[in-house]
């Protein structure tokens, strides 16, 4: 029953989203005929020559037809595993798509890892002693580091790596290439996630049990990685989760900095263009992982405290 | 799910191998703003691409110099007042060894025609004719003395129709990853001397500061579109030379005569002439453009332009101007009319936003407000269609079939007359440089409807579009074009070291 309400809610999520997106892309001004003849400047055109090129356009790309008409259209397709092909270069947009989903998977993942790590550490040192003065350096350098706009630190960063260890800028996905994006995006949201962290020890830290493993001999040590350290992880995964999901697919300023071939980018370039199969499948699959993540995380998280289990069955 | 992890580690191993090698000695790297999304000779824009990387040729190319010059024709003549008569290269072959006669150079005229809606316009009454298998000419409904510059254009690229991404340029296509990376190799078929260079690799990095990022770090030999706050950076740096070729099309400032503030003639004169040019230039273009003080300015065939219009700043007959308009500074220094305070929305988009502030500065110090915005295109456009606009910049190409440039200009239902001007003048003016016998009154009727432009101001000229390209000092031969999509790739380019 659980799983049908999941996958009910899962697909209603993933309509609205659609709905959505299409609602959007199509109320803002201009199509994407307006962008191919704006960019054809050195030829000359008559006014009703231009009207007439961009009617016949506009009915070959079907964007003539009333909008719900369009819509019914594109998701009758797509849930029929065609996703359309990309005005601008003609390919099937899930092909498109497949072919770059890697790099920004493999890109998220790395960001995650950096993440975790920075996190892990600043949480586990600040929540020692809190408000000691590590504690509050740690508070100052996150607060710090989330004031500072990614696009500044990816600059900042690419400026400085190819100066001092001639990071290659341009190029394919690669593991000589991606620890640098990987890098700025770990930083981005390592302060987040390094202060909830921090709370969320020092809240288990206080707790019954956790006073009672240390009165009963057990060293601070032991008592953090046998006792608190489980239960105090369980928030930061939701938070985890959606940074991951947020990571993959919303990472564009990062990736158009560091030219990053992933999906980001191709749906920067199609936004400009309102390539809008592109942009309407780039949304979808969004969705789809934020959702899928979610339910991981859902997972992974009874798997890690099965309290959550008895809570969720207490109230149900 | 296994294919995506098999796909990721995959790209990743693979891609790792492959990008840890530096270029070769002969090869030549490129990272430019964008490459063409496809190889299909008929969509639009991809041929420009293809043009700037080396890979295609037209029957005839724009010189830097403004003139036209034959390419894969061997010449190209007026032979009547409504006809071209064109000689293919001996010899000349597609890059896949196919012989380009005349047969195959009208088949892929009337593809392109067919298929691409510019070049369908650019081909509108034309007729080809084939007279033997290497010559063949083109017929025009009227006098069409810049029909060397039509078949110039890039839209008109010669490709064999027969089959796909066949083209007859000094390089041919080798890899190509849509928006992301072209690579090309020396095509052995071409007609020229072959070029020096043996393999090119162009790669898309769209972000401006990471251009010039790759630009101080000699990532790449030819570093193209690069943005003005990096110039000064780039002017200092060692291994490279910035070329600054200032492009042929003409930033203007449109102007919308249905604003109540624009429709005085007086006013919209007032506002060219208190624009200092030469400041707009040096601030706005880092250096690497000049002042047009003439819409045609920025065509290098025509240096007279730059004697006409508003060839000096001159605030005092701007003022004058605007006083005798009715529009008289108050005691706060602004000027009003009749209680309506001289006020103009000013809206920039693209690389024009330095620009706008520094006319915004210009014209204040007229005692003009003007209320500037930065937008996307599409903003400007749907404001231009609701009428709700008073100035917008814009940058027309000022080089090619001048006449018809003009008419988009000015002409009734043109499409760059964004201000519906009717002036009845141009037609006549047009015909005149068409139906003209001779240079010499065909180049006074174009210069003349360049002075009709700067009396009747329906867009401020202010300079033409800068562009920075970084070129490493290993490069030789790179000659600088003010059109964009000409030739970043030259045949006649080196490598030295």
């Amino acid at each position: 029953m659980r799983a049908l309400r999941g996958t009910l809610s899962t697909v209603g999520m993933l309509l609205v989203a659609s709905v959505v997106v299409f609602a959007m892309i199509r109320s803002a001004p201009g199509d994407p005929v307006d962008v191919q003849l704006g960019e054809s400047g050195g030829v000359s055109l008559s006014q009703a020559d231009e009207d007439r090129i961009r009617a016949e356009r506009l009915a070959e790309l079907g964007l003539d037809r009333p909008l719900p008409e369009q819509y019914a259209r594109w998701l009758v397709r797509m849930v029929s595993g065609d996703w359309g092909t990309s005005y601008r270069t003609g390919q099937p947009v899930l092909d498109e798509m497949l072919d770059r989903l890697p790099a920004s998977l493999a890109l998220g993942a790395a960001g995650f890892g950096v993440a975790v790590a920075l996190a892990g550490g600043l949480a586990l040192l600040a929540s020692r002693r809190p408000g000691a003065p590590v504690d509050q350096l740690v508070r100052l350098a996150t607060l710090m580091t989330v004031a500072v706009p990614s696009f500044l630190l990816g600059t900042l960063a690419l400026q400085i790596a190819t100066g001092t260890t001639g990071y290659r800028i341009a190029g394919p996905a690669s593991t000589d290439r991606i620890w640098l994006p990987a890098l700025v995006l770990g930083i981005a949201i390592t302060p987040t996630m390094s202060r909830v962290l921090r709370a969320s020890l020092v809240a288990e830290r206080g707790r019954l049990y956790a006073v009672a493993a240390l009165a009963r001999g057990a060293s601070p040590s032991r008592t953090l990685l046998r006792h608190v350290l489980r239960p105090a992880v369980g928030p930061v995964m939701i938070l985890g989760g959606l940074a991951f999901a947020s990571l993959v697919t919303g990472s564009i300023i990062t990736e158009a900095v560091f030219t990053w071939p992933g999906v980001g980018l191709f749906a920067v370039d199609a936004i400009a263009a309102q390539d809008y199969p592109v942009v309407q499948a780039y949304v979808v699959l969004a969705t789809a992982l934020v959702v899928l993540v979610n339910r991981g995380v859902d997972l992974a998280g009874r798997l890690v405290d099965p309290r959550q289990d008895a809570r969720a069955e207490a109230v149900a | 799910m296994p294919r995506f992890l098999t796909l990721l580690v995959f790209a990743l191993l693979v891609s790792a191998c492959a990008s840890g090698d530096r270029a070769a000695d002969g090869e030549l790297t490129l990272a430019v703003a964008k490459i063409n999304a496809t190889l299909d000779p008929t969509e639009a824009l991809t041929t420009s691409y293809l043009r700037s990387y080396g890979v295609g040729e037209s029957l005839a190319k724009i010189r830097p110099d403004g003139t036209v010059a034959p390419e894969l024709a061997e010449s190209i003549e007026q032979t009547a007042p409504d006809t071209w008569t064109v000689v293919l290269r001996d010899g000349a072959r597609f890059q896949s060894g196919a012989p380009v006669d005349a047969e195959a150079v009208r088949a892929s005229l009337e593809h392109s025609a067919a298929e691409n809606e510019l070049a369908g316009d650019l081909m509108e009454g034309l007729t080809i004719s084939v007279l033997d298998p290497r010559t063949l000419t083109v017929r025009s409904t009227g006098p069409a003395p810049f029909l060397d510059y039509t078949l110039s254009h890039y839209e008109l690229q010669i490709h064999n129709a027969a089959t796909d991404a066949d083209f007859t340029g000094p390089f041919r296509v080798t890899g190509f990853d849509a928006e992301r990376e072209l690579r090309l190799e020396r095509n052995p078929n071409w007609w020229g001397p072959p070029p020096a260079v043996e393999t090119i690799s162009v790669q898309q990095v769209a972000d401006p500061e990471a251009r010039a990022q790759i630009a101080l770090a000699g990532q790449a030999d030819i570093v193209d579109l690069l943005p003005s706050s990096a110039v000064p950076e780039l002017r200092s740096a060692d291994g490279l030379t910035l070329v600054g070729a200032p492009a042929a099309n003409t930033v203007a400032v449109y102007l919308n005569p249905a604003s109540p503030v624009l429709a005085d003639q007086r006013v919209r004169q007032a506002l060219a002439w208190g624009v200092d040019r030469a400041a707009v230039a040096e601030i706005a273009g880092e250096g690497l453009t000049e002042p047009a003080p003439s819409w045609l300015a920025s065509n290098p065939a025509y240096p007279q332009a730059d004697q006409q219009g508003f060839t000096r700043y001159d605030p005092d007959l701007a003022g004058r101007l605007l006083d005798e308009a009715g529009w008289v500074r108050g005691p706060d220094g602004r000027r009003s009319k009749d209680g309506v305070p001289l006020a103009i929305r000013l809206q920039t988009w693209g690389t024009e936003g330095p620009t706008g502030e520094v006319l915004q500065a210009q014209w204040d110090a007229l005692g003009a407000d003007v209320e500037l915005s930065y937008v996307d295109n599409a903003l400007v456009q749907q404001a231009r269609e609701r009428g709700d606009w008073d100035a917008q910049t814009a940058a027309f190409t000022t080089l090619g079939n001048v006449p018809s440039l003009f008419t988009v200009q000015l002409g009734r239902g043109g499409s760059g007359n964004y201000g519906k001007y009717d002036l009845p003048q141009v037609a006549g003016l047009v015909e005149r440089a068409n139906t003209a016998t001779d240079d010499e009154t065909r180049t006074a009727a174009v210069l003349e409807l360049n002075a009709l432009q700067a009396e009747v101001v329906p867009a401020i000229p202010v300079h033409p579009r800068p562009q920075a390209t970084a070129v490493a000092t290993r490069v030789g031969g790179f000659v600088a074009h003010p059109l964009q999509y000409e030739n970043l790739v030259q045949p006649g380019i080196t490598l030295g070291g």
